[in-house]
């Protein structure tokens, strides 16, 4: 969950003119802030010449290019930008004192206060934290994994130059996971799933072996079971990691590599965990074309036919909520209990900190609304950004775009769901 | 039956592959395939034929060798399955390779010959699990392998490494300035309507087809995005080993792209 700063409360609305911005012949990615307080966008002018415009301010800097435009849980805007053909991270417009070859998946942990990329120096890679950047370097470096506290990072590496074509090499695995500048010491076919514990000091990974065997590493040691296969791993506690595996009874879920759920599923996935309660959702299929989620071993009784997307915990860990696609359709499902709900699009549902209402944007007619408790708010947007609720859960922050102006309001939610 | 005689071809992914078995392994994957994952409908298949040939004519492999009835569809299940099935999986190094040569280069999984079955026998489906049997052994082509070790780790056949999509694409962009005033890319970009998936060559070796491709996308007004992680090919090499382990999961990193970004529909090229 991500931590949200300094919100008002009180100063129910605010807008920026967008107006402006027709003097540049570009501008493109559109964020909002936590606190909306402020919406940025990338703008070039005829030069091509970019930079950021914040509230109808541009940044100092020009660059080549500005990438992967966002703000940070503490409403500080960071990017990744090329400048005299080096690229680098901008922060609220001030640049790290390092620059590489390329950098890219810029990222944040939790609180923001950890920042990290990608890099690229010559033909090497590696990863780049707060403007430090490792000191090891990798043959490749591919994804990055920020430990929600900030105090461990990790990125998939590629630790043997095999040329291409080399499949008796490829065979004996080049794959690890770097975790701070370190790699593993085993090699794999390859790493996936990379998941840090909640106090970050594990980290799981699912691994390949040859002759299609696959297991979860934790820390660099493998579970002593190989399975036909497994999915992405979760850590239960902060020592316990659970993982689906597909057995000869089907998907099971396994906990340190022994079984957890002693039942098969034609598919689990996407697990999701309440650490503080331990309490484990995930999605399971129970035939083909039947996906429906499961709390602690108990599956929902309705299921879906496209899609049930990852479950999301209420604050307290005692309700869950979840986005599906059954028939072509979205909608919005809260302890098996669809939503009436009519739209063309929704996103991911959004707990108030009591866990009694969820808010969720939705897409209806190229208009975007807000929909609290299964309950359409009247205004539309041509874009709205996730809603956030007020620590009371009164009240909800939404920002979003309607014509020429951005728009932050706080509303109260009695009423729109009256 | 006419003899089984071909000329020697010498391929990697194969002869040396065979170098590190043992017949104990051969075994175990012939098991997993036949008794584990294998439908009922395996045997019943191979039991039904009745050897009539109606089905030869049909083999485009049949025909351009001359109608050699060792390329009929009948004959190359006989010579794989069948084989296999006789032997009770206790088969040769030399048996393998062989089954390899006529599942990989011999059968290319089109199904035409079960159209023409009286008892719409699935050749296709005997043959793919003759591939899968060799692909847990690690014995396939070495074109075949070397582009589905990359998906595995790369979601790409070609290796590409995440920066080298991302300047690709940046480059096409800067390309495309000469042409149409204002050229964006969108990479990444949430709530598109349409995520653009490509054909990994497109990216590395055939860039003015993903140019041509990108320009209609542009031209057309659509709001569409690429990926901006792995995941961006929509090539899925794996298919040929019948490497269901390595098709799910790209195929799953599709999907999670899509519904992260949260698009409406995804677009593939070609
Ligand atoms: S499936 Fe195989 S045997 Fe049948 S027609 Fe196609 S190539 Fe020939
Ligand atoms: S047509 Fe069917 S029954 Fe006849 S030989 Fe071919 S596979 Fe066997």
């Amino acid at each position: 969950m991500e931590m949200i700063f300094n919100i008002n409360w009180e100063n129910s609305s605010k807008t920026v003119d967008l107006f402006s911005l027709r003097n540049y012949p570009l501008f493109y990615d559109w964020v909002a802030s936590p606190d909306g307080e402020k919406i940025a966008v990338v703008v070039e002018n005829e030069n091509r010449e970019t930079t950021v415009w914040v509230n109808g301010k541009t940044w100092e800097n020009v660059f080549e290019r500005v990438c992967y435009l966002q703000f940070t849980p503490d409403n500080r805007l960071i990017c990744t930008v090329q400048k005299d053909g080096l690229w680098t991270v901008a922060i609220d417009g001030n640049l790290w004192e390092n620059s590489f070859d390329y950098v890219w998946n810029l990222q944040f942990n939790q609180d923001g206060k950890v920042i990290a990329v990608n890099v690229k120096v010559g033909n090497q890679y590696s990863v780049c934290v707060n403007d430090k950047p490792w000191q090891k370097f990798f043959y490749d470096a591919r994804d990055l994994f920020i430990s929600d506290k900030g105090n461990n990072i990790a990125t998939y590496v590629r630790l043997e130059n095999y040329p291409v074509l080399d499949i008796l090499n490829f065979a004996k695995g080049m794959w690890s996971l770097a975790v701070n500048e370190s790699a593993w010491d085993k090699k794999f076919i390859s790493v996936f799933g990379c998941a840090f514990s909640p106090n970050g000091e594990k980290v799981a990974a699912g691994v390949r072996f040859s002759n299609r065997e696959f297991s979860i590493a934790v820390d660099g040691n493998i579970w002593e079971s190989t399975f036909l296969q497994v999915w992405e791993p979760v850590f239960l506690n902060n020592v316990d990691v659970l993982a689906p595996v597909k057995t000869e009874i089907g998907w099971q879920l396994y906990c340190n590599g022994r079984p957890f759920w002693e039942y098969g599923f034609t598919q689990i996935w996407n697990l999701r965990v309440h650490p503080a309660k331990e309490k484990i959702a995930g999605v399971i299929a129970t035939d083909l074309g039947k996906w429906t989620v499961i709390v602690n071993g108990t599956p929902w009784k309705y299921s879906f036919s496209d899609l049930v997307l990852p479950p999301i915990f209420s604050p307290d860990g005692e309700k869950v909520a979840v986005a599906v696609k059954d028939k072509g359709k979205w909608g919005i499902v809260v302890d098996d209990e669809p939503w009436s709900l009519d739209v063309d699009r929704v996103w991911d549902p959004i707990f108030s900190p009591d866990g009694e209402k969820v808010a969720v944007r939705a897409e209806k007619g190229n208009k975007y609304f807000l929909v609290i408790n299964d309950k359409i708010h009247k205004e539309s947007f041509d874009y709205l950004w996730d809603p956030i609720f007020s620590p009371d859960g009164e009240k909800v922050l939404l920002r979003g775009i309607k014509g020429n102006t951005y728009y932050r309001k706080v509303l109260k939610i009695e009423k729109i769901i009256g | 039956m006419k003899e089984f005689k071909r000329e020697i071809i010498t391929d990697i992914g194969i002869d040396r592959v065979l170098d590190f078995l043992d017949e104990k392994r051969i075994k175990r994957a012939i098991d997993r395939v036949l008794s584990k994952e294998s439908a009922a409908r395996l045997k019943a298949f191979v039991q039904t034929c009745v050897h009539c040939g109606l089905c030869s004519e049909t083999c485009h492999h049949y025909l351009s060798h001359d109608g050699d009835p060792t390329y009929a569809p009948a004959a190359k299940v006989k010579m794989t399955i069948g084989d296999i099935l006789e032997k009770d999986g206790n088969v040769t190094k030399e048996d393998i390779k062989r089954y390899a040569r006529i599942a990989f280069t011999e059968c290319n999984l089109c199904r035409r010959c079960t159209m023409f079955c009286p008892f719409g026998i699935d050749i296709g489906y005997l043959i793919s699990l003759v591939r899968r049997i060799c692909g847990i052994l690690g014995v396939a082509p070495q074109f075949i392998q070397d582009q589905v070790y990359s998906h595995m780790s790369c979601y790409n056949m070609l290796w590409l490494k995440q920066d080298e999509w991302l300047d690709t694409i940046q480059w096409i962009e800067d390309e495309l300035r000469y042409e149409i005033k204002n050229a964006r890319i969108p990479i990444g970009k949430k709530d598109s309507d349409i995520l653009l998936l490509i054909h990994g060559l497109e990216a590395k070796y055939m860039t003015p087809l993903l140019m041509n491709m990108l320009k209609i996308m542009l031209v057309s007004g659509v709001d569409f995005t690429l990926p901006d992680i792995d995941g961006w090919d929509y090539t899925n090499k794996s298919i040929y080993m019948h490497d269901f382990e390595t098709m799910t999961m790209v195929t799953k990193r599709h999907y999670e792209i899509a519904t992260k970004l949260r698009v409406k529909r995804i677009v593939i090229t070609e």
